[in-house]
């Protein structure tokens, strides 16, 4: 009876969420699946395993209050503890084994009394009848005890059967649990079917009608192997992993918070790539990506491969406190590292014991304190890369970035032969090719403006110099070509007293200079500002600024003077957007002065000096928090903060850099000589010397000597200018000063408890130490043999990757809540077998791939469908629609546009117009020709907004670890499918090829584009309806010219002229319909 | 599978009117005649009473109060007090409730929209309107469950999550309509291909896949086929649907003169009428620009007169047509606003940082109350004195109209049972009818 009313309520629900999707006769199937499991549990003599059957039901139901979390607990006995459950807690032992009515839990359970009852009326958890007899059935049975499965140690069992239909021990397995099912394996799948399917299976792509070819004419027993062997050689088999790795590392080209600003992780994105396609061993692959940065003498690539741990999202809204965001990316590495190795929910533990699993709130935030300690702000940088991250080349960069070094190094060393002798005749200026020319300023390379106030306003520009043709400018983006054209914001003229070199500006209260023209010091970017000053006894107010005057919150740049102290500030707010920074020592009175600011381009303060006189100074950072972007309004104004702010002085020969100039260079401008003054002394400061020198070598030895000077030049610059596209990348670091972890009570970043230290959980070391001094402690436990879930966790993973489910189905929680595996001596025989053999991934996928149950056929019965509809038994292969970016470079392969190139930076394929814009004001810059046809992976990805045909196909949106996507059947997979450009272009593309091939008649054409895409050739029946599409488009074009031109001028790519339009209208008619059909969206 | 309703509801769906940016309660319903009393006085600690700052005010040497610049007046049989920003909005007080006590927890937007929408501050749970997709499922045979509108140019950015289906599967995710190009993505046919084309194609795909069902068996590829048909059905539903030219003049003049210009909020709260008409269950409808961290008398008016008549409009549209008993509208922001300035205070000019302790909205139908004010904050608007509802508890009442227990509603995802109100959430009894 109970079972009765049980099963017809789950009808009743099924039916309803079923019905959209009219999925009438699974839904009748599934009932009938659910009649027989429920009737095999109502059989007395089924073996109850407790672990399987009884826990889950426990902890589901009980634990919220008889559980591990002490707070929410209602009694002082625990249900999850073996010494609790048989205990007397009062009126009687909760269970006697044998004795289900005299077991109070039993009684409880069962009581009619309402008050009695267990679980309480009003909990939102009960138990239906069909579990009640299930606990009864338990105790009948002895109520044996046992460890969580996946808290106990692997077992490797013998192989319990054997046939000759058994490949290898994999098959031992299934096919005992299919016998015990009353199932049969399916007959092998077709060659077609099966190259098919392993070539999708392990690169994403399908195979060409070649290997088709090939691999059908192989009739050697060991074509199969040979083939598998091919594929795991492919490059290709490395993408498609790193595909999936991409979801599990939460992998983006955003930040993900709000403005969502670009960031760059490629390098990481590639480097995971490679390290499938090398086959490293997947303990190095773990213990490089959780703590790469600690292993002692680690190389670059170990390091970069700790991004892993930097992918997560991370905000730089501009209001956020900076502590809570803190708390939250050292959550979401605790996280995503157990979730993804330890297949454990330990983050319901943040806020209080786990209710499950036994994980105690200390606990979740020992583990925190591994990841915790990371020298990171909590608001990072808009538009780029957060410290701490590392300069990563790819290998052909790092040859260059050799190159570049060696040709330094040479010339280098030649000069300091020369310079003994140099030093010698450096005196001797009076005449030189170049002192004609005009005087140069001294330090000259990447110089971009000069005013030297003699008598003009009119700055010198130097980007163009001319002199050597590879002297460009860095960042010609931001500056603007045309001459800064000055105006007066006051007064009449600007004014001229003596100054250093010549005349210096006068800057009084009545005149200030702005100047025009748009010279942007955004953050980003490296920048040296350098000039002489005199002030009249103790001054404050601005050297220079360039401010957006009318905004309530100045935001932009401004150097100052403050009771003559040099204070520089610059960002998009004043009050918690900026870097700001004073010298504690001041400038005297009455007297010139050098002062210099230099920026590196991070942002931070630490990355910033200011000189005084060419020696560095001690500086007062008075804030340091500058991650924001601005763009000021093209005005230059020397002298004061708009009409604020207004200093007297008088500057000099000031010069603006687009690099951060050594503190050697800022030296020799900081000297106040000229060289012909220089040249008459006798003895020189070094300083002094290093000025002369540079002076003579550049502009005045017209031999070898400033031959070898200007060629020492040019290769710091080529030097310099390729180290800038080197590209960045995030990584894990150890502040050298630890950063305590603490308890944080209910999980709040402000509630801080006890000082913790780092540790795993007490229960998954059992007879360990868990205690541990570092996170390369954790990464090795991780991958030791003491640790009995990881191995478990990995290949449960790449066994769903080919089996479409887990033996765990729920792949992220082997925990108490998680299921029971459908085959455990499987899982363990596998884990165990990865363990041992070095965790070496592809040789388990040679044996998931080779085994009999992975070959079989994917046609679904009469049978399947009464007993095993979810096909847990495995008794035939799971048909499985393609992962969203399959889909896509399927299509692009197979119509011939698909760029095979592995790894760089994302690309920018087909977006609909004004996506971006209208949620976020973003506009999203569509790139052209390769870019259109990469692989999806390399797709550009905000996670915002991310690419919507891959969100239709059911991608992750990349903000948090997620290792399973869903399977949808939706209207808007089909509309995307028929109408987007990446698809009908592909299907033009295809179309272009069967009109291309040597063919006799419309049929061998039509033949080859449906073999193109699903390996096989069409049925008879197949290829009567695709020659009816043809003739139906065909008919419609030929009267239609204008529509068929259209059609075929879809996409970038131009179409062939080859052909005439109709014709190739007709035929890409035909290829849409064929890169439309279930099977080609499917890998059966 | 979710076992609903639990009840029978009062409310057959939900269009929420996102005001995205946090409007300032203070310049449209909390009003506060004493600031004026204390203009450019400091806050007292007592009142901030160890609030939290954001990191654009905390640093700022002063917390000037800044009273609003705008009239109020009273409305409606509850006397409710609405700024003169709203007379449209003052038009309709005897069919909503105003709430002046909601409050939350985020300072900033980004997590307290996500709040607001999912429950959770953090990405990675289903929005509302998922929750409701997955479970009441659709009424529409040809238009998704749960559609996404925006509108606004400026302002604080929106994210797909907000809309998005979390750890529920993908299909319950919102169907974003789109203001430029196709209203729901790739809905026209590429060009040269005509519907007659489209169905001819859709009639030999059918044949294959049937053929293929036939040998393989699998029930997905019946699935599909039907998946296709209901594409077809709406690349004709949906332009019919955006097309307004079969309303009648007086209803687009309801709705003022920007209903004619596609994606702007007017234009979008008439799409939802139609939206909710056609059977969809959720539409949730953003309109950007509310961020008035400074500038803000100016950007508030803008605002306001962008959207202050549409919504209206809207209530008495549903109305009108008898939907209102059982449609739900909902006008709210993410947060409230400092009653402090952000800033440079004048007497014309001043600025409001994010303040999540107290912030305004107001529903309407749907079994809710109407011609009501619920909650009251303190004379500075700045702490709730009577009734505060927290996030939760609102989600909470709105799925108890709908039928549904918000502790019943869930879905088991890395071994916990999760629920749009988390672990908290109480049905506010003086929102109900």
């Amino acid at each position: 009876m109970f079972y009765h009313r049980v099963i017809q309520g789950q009808q009743l629900n099924l039916l309803k969420t079923l019905g959209q999707h009219t999925r009438m006769y699974r839904v009748l199937t599934m009932i009938g699946l659910l009649c027989l499991v429920h009737v095999a549990q109502a059989t007395e003599s089924d073996v109850i395993d407790f672990s399987r059957d009884i826990r889950p039901i426990l902890a589901d139901t009980c634990y919220q209050c008889h559980g591990p979390d002490e707070h929410t607990r209602e009694t002082d006995f625990r249900l999850d503890l073996q010494g609790d459950v048989f205990k007397d807690h009062g009126s009687g032992p909760l269970v006697i084994p044998g004795k289900p009515s005299d077991s109070v839990l039993l009684q409880r359970l069962l009581s009619p009394d309402v008050e009695q009852r267990m679980p309480p009326v009003d909990a939102d958890r009960q138990l239906s009848p069909g579990q009640i007899e299930l606990i009864r059935k338990w105790i009948q049975q002895g109520a044996p005890w046992k460890q969580h499965w996946a808290f106990a140690p692997i077992k490797k069992s013998p192989l319990p059967i054997a046939d000759s239909w058994i490949e290898n021990a994999i098959d031992s397995f299934t096919l005992s649990a299919m016998h015990e099912h009353g199932l049969a394996p399916s007959a092998n799948a077709s060659k077609e079917r099966l190259i098919r399917r392993v070539t999708l299976d392990l690169t994403g792509l399908p195979p060409t009608q070649p290997q088709v070819d090939e691999f059908l004419a192989d009739s050697a027993p060991d074509a199969y192997v040979k083939l598998i062997d091919r594929l795991l050689h492919d490059l290709r088999y490395g993408e498609r992993q790193a595909l999936h790795w991409l979801d599990v590392a939460r992998y983006a080209d955003t930040n993900g918070y709000q403005t969502d600003g670009e960031r760059h992780m490629w390098r990481w994105r590639d480097w995971v790539i490679d390290s499938f396609n090398k086959d490293q061993s997947f303990y190095d692959f773990t213990v490089e990506q959780l703590a790469g940065d600690l292993i002692p003498d680690g190389t670059t690539e170990q390091k970069l491969a700790t991004g892993f741990n930097r992918n997560h999202r991370s905000n730089s809204e501009g209001g956020i406190v900076f502590e809570e965001y803190l708390v939250e990316y050292a959550v979401d590495r605790v996280d995503t590292t157990a979730t993804v190795w330890l297949g454990l929910t330990m983050g319901c533990a943040r806020c209080h014991e786990h209710k499950y699993d036994p994980i105690t709130q200390k606990e979740f935030y020992q583990v925190m304190a591994f990841f915790n300690n990371i020298p990171e702000r909590g608001r990072v940088i808009k538009y780029g890369n957060s410290f701490p991250m590392l300069k990563v080349p790819t290998q052909s960069m790092q040859a260059e970035m050799d190159q570049h070094a060696s040709n330094v190094a040479k010339l280098s060393d030649e000069m300091t032969n020369k310079l003994v002798e140099i030093i010698k005749r450096m005196r001797q200026i009076d005449a030189g090719p170049h002192r004609s020319a005009g005087r140069l300023p001294i330090i000259n390379q990447d110089l971009l403006i000069q005013f030297d106030w003699d008598k003009t306003i009119t700055p010198q520009q130097f980007q163009v110099e001319g002199r050597a043709v590879d002297y460009d400018v860095i960042n010609t983006a931001e500056v603007d070509k045309e001459l800064l054209q000055t105006k007066m914001i006051a007064g009449d003229k600007p004014q001229f007293k003596s100054g250093v070199f010549g005349d210096a500006l006068d800057l009084n209260e009545t005149f200030q200079l702005g100047g025009g023209a748009l010279i942007q010091f955004p953050g980003h970017q490296k920048l040296t500002l350098s000039t002489w000053i005199r002030v009249s006894g103790v001054q404050s107010g601005a050297i220079m600024s360039m401010l957006n005057p009318d905004d309530q919150r100045p935001q932009g740049f401004s150097w100052k003077l403050v009771d003559n102290c040099v204070e520089v500030n610059f960002g998009p707010r004043w009050l918690d957007d900026s870097v700001r920074m004073k010298t504690k020592l001041a400038l005297q009175g009455d007297k010139w002065h050098h002062i210099a600011f230099t920026s590196d381009g991070t942002q931070m303060a630490r990355g910033m000096a200011i000189y005084i006189d060419g020696v560095k100074q001690e500086v007062e950072v008075l804030l340091d928090i500058f991650t924001g972007t601005y763009k000021t309004k093209p005005t230059l104004i020397f002298g004061g903060e708009a009409t604020d702010n207004l200093l007297q002085a008088q500057i000099d020969n000031t010069a603006f850099y687009v690099r951060d100039l050594s503190h050697q260079e800022i030296e020799i401008l900081s000297v106040r000589e000229t060289p012909e003054q220089l040249a008459t002394l006798a003895k020189l400061t070094p300083r002094q010397q290093a000025k002369l020198l540079h002076y003579y070598l550049d502009q005045v030895d017209a031999g070898e000597g400033g031959q070898l000077y200007h060629d020492l030049q040019l290769a710091r610059h080529r030097q310099r200018l390729h180290l800038a596209t080197v590209p960045t990348s995030m990584v894990m670091q150890e502040n050298n000063q630890r950063r305590k972890t603490y308890l944080l009570k209910r999980g709040q970043y402000d509630a801080p408890g006890e000082e913790v230290s780092m540790g795993i959980p007490v229960a998954l070391a059992a007879g360990q130490k868990h205690d541990m001094q570092s996170r390369l402690d954790l990464a090795k436990w991780i991958v030791s043999d003491n640790n009995p879930l990881t191995a478990r966790v990995i290949v449960n993973r790449f066994w769903a990757q080919f089996f479409g489910r887990g033996i765990v189905v729920s792949l992220e929680n082997l925990g108490v809540q998680g299921d029971a595996p459908t085959h455990p001596e499987l899982l363990d025989w596998l884990a165990a077998d990865f363990r041992e053999n070095d965790w070496n991934v592809k040789r388990l996928l040679r044996l998931i791939l080779t085994s009999a149950t992975y070959q079989q056929d994917s046609v679904v019965t009469r049978k399947h469908l009464d007993v095993d509809v979810d096909n847990v038994w495995l008794s035939r292969a799971p048909r499985l629609r393609l992962q969203a970016e399959m889909i896509r470079d399927q299509a692009l392969q197979a119509s011939g546009l698909l760029v095979q190139r592995i790894g760089g930076t994302s690309a920018r394929p087909y977006q609909p117009t004004g996506l971006w814009k209208e949620i976020a004001s973003q506009v999203y810059v569509q790139g052209s020709g390769v870019e259109l046809y990469r692989r999806s992976m390399y797709t550009f990805w905000k996670r915002t907004v991310p690419p919507p045909t891959m969100v239709t196909f059911d991608a992750a949106s990349r903000e948090y670890c997620v290792l399973q996507r869903s399977r949808t059947n939706t209207p808007l997979q089909a509309l995307a499918l028929l109408n987007e450009v990446a698809f009908v272009e592909a299907a033009r593309n295809l179309a272009q090829q069967m009109l291309k091939i040597k063919a006799v008649d419309d049929a061998e054409r039509l033949r080859w584009g449906w073999r193109q895409l699903t390996a096989r050739y069409p049925s008879k029946y197949e290829l009567t309806v695709l020659q009816k599409m043809l003739a139906a488009s065909r008919k419609q074009y030929k009267t239609d010219i204008e529509s068929a031109e259209k059609l075929i001028a879809f996409g970038e790519s131009v179409a062939s002229t080859e052909f005439r339009s109709e014709e190739l209208a007709a035929f890409t008619i035909v290829a849409n319909l064929i890169l439309n059909l279930d099977e080609v969206i499917n890998r059966e | 599978m979710p076992d609903v309703p639990h009840f029978p509801p009062t409310a057959k769906r939900v269009i929420y009117l996102c005001q995205s940016g946090a409007p300032s309660q203070i310049d449209l319903y909390d009003y506060k005649p004493k600031l004026q009393q204390w203009a450019t006085q400091d806050l007292p600690d007592s009142v901030r009473d160890g609030q939290r700052l954001t990191g654009m005010t905390a640093a700022q040497e002063h917390f000037p109060i800044a009273p609003s610049v705008f009239d109020f007046n009273q409305y409606g049989e509850s006397g409710a007090w609405i700024s003169e920003l709203l007379p449209h909005t003052a038009s309709i007080a005897n069919d909503v409730t105003f709430v002046r006590s909601m409050f939350t927890e985020a300072i900033n937007h980004d997590p307290a929209i996500t709040l607001m929408q999912t429950g959770t501050q953090l990405a990675g749970r289903p929005s509302f309107g998922a929750w409701l997709s997955y479970g009441l499922g659709s009424v529409s045979e040809d238009l998704p469950a749960f559609v996404a509108l925006t509108s606004g140019d400026t302002g604080q950015p929106l994210y797909d999550r907000l809309w998005g289906a979390g750890f529920l599967p993908s299909r319950h995710q919102g169907v974003k309509f789109r203001r430029t190009g196709d209203p729901v993505l790739y809905l026209s046919n590429p060009p040269g291909v005509t519907r007659g084309d489209r169905r001819k194609l859709l009639d030999y795909l059918a044949m294959l896949n049937h053929a293929r069902a036939n040998e393989l068996g699998d029930p997905e590829i019946v699935t599909r086929i039907a998946q296709y048909e209901m594409a077809f059905r709406m690349q004709a539903s949906v332009p019919e649907l955006t097309d307004f030219s079969d309303e009648p003049e007086h209803v687009l003049k309801q709705y003022g003169d920007t209903v004619a210009t596609p994606g702007s909020y007017a234009s979008n709260c008439l799409l939802a009428r139609r939206l909710a008409e056609r059977g969809v269950r959720f539409v949730q409808l953003y309109h950007r620009g509310w961020d008035h961290h400074t500038l803000l008398p100016k950007s508030i008016r803008e605002q306001a007169a962008a959207t202050d008549q549409p919504s209206a409009a809207l209530i008495k549209d549903l109305k009108q047509r008898g939907m209102l008993k059982d449609t739900i509208v909902i006008w709210a922001g993410e947060f409230g606003r400092t009653v402090y300035s952000q800033g440079r205070l004048t007497k014309e000019d001043y600025g409001r940082d994010h303040h999540p302790r107290c912030f305004s909205i107001w529903m309407a139908g749907g079994g809710l109350a109407a011609g009501k004010v619920v909650g009251r904050t303190d004379d500075y608007s700045y702490n709730i004195e009577e009734d505060p509802i927290h996030i939760h508890d609102f989600n909470a009442t709105l799925l108890h109209c709908l039928g549904i227990n918000h502790t019943r509603l869930t879905f088991k995802y890395q071994g916990r049972h999760h629920r749009l109100t988390d672990i908290a959430g109480n049905v506010v009894q003086p929102l109900l009818g």
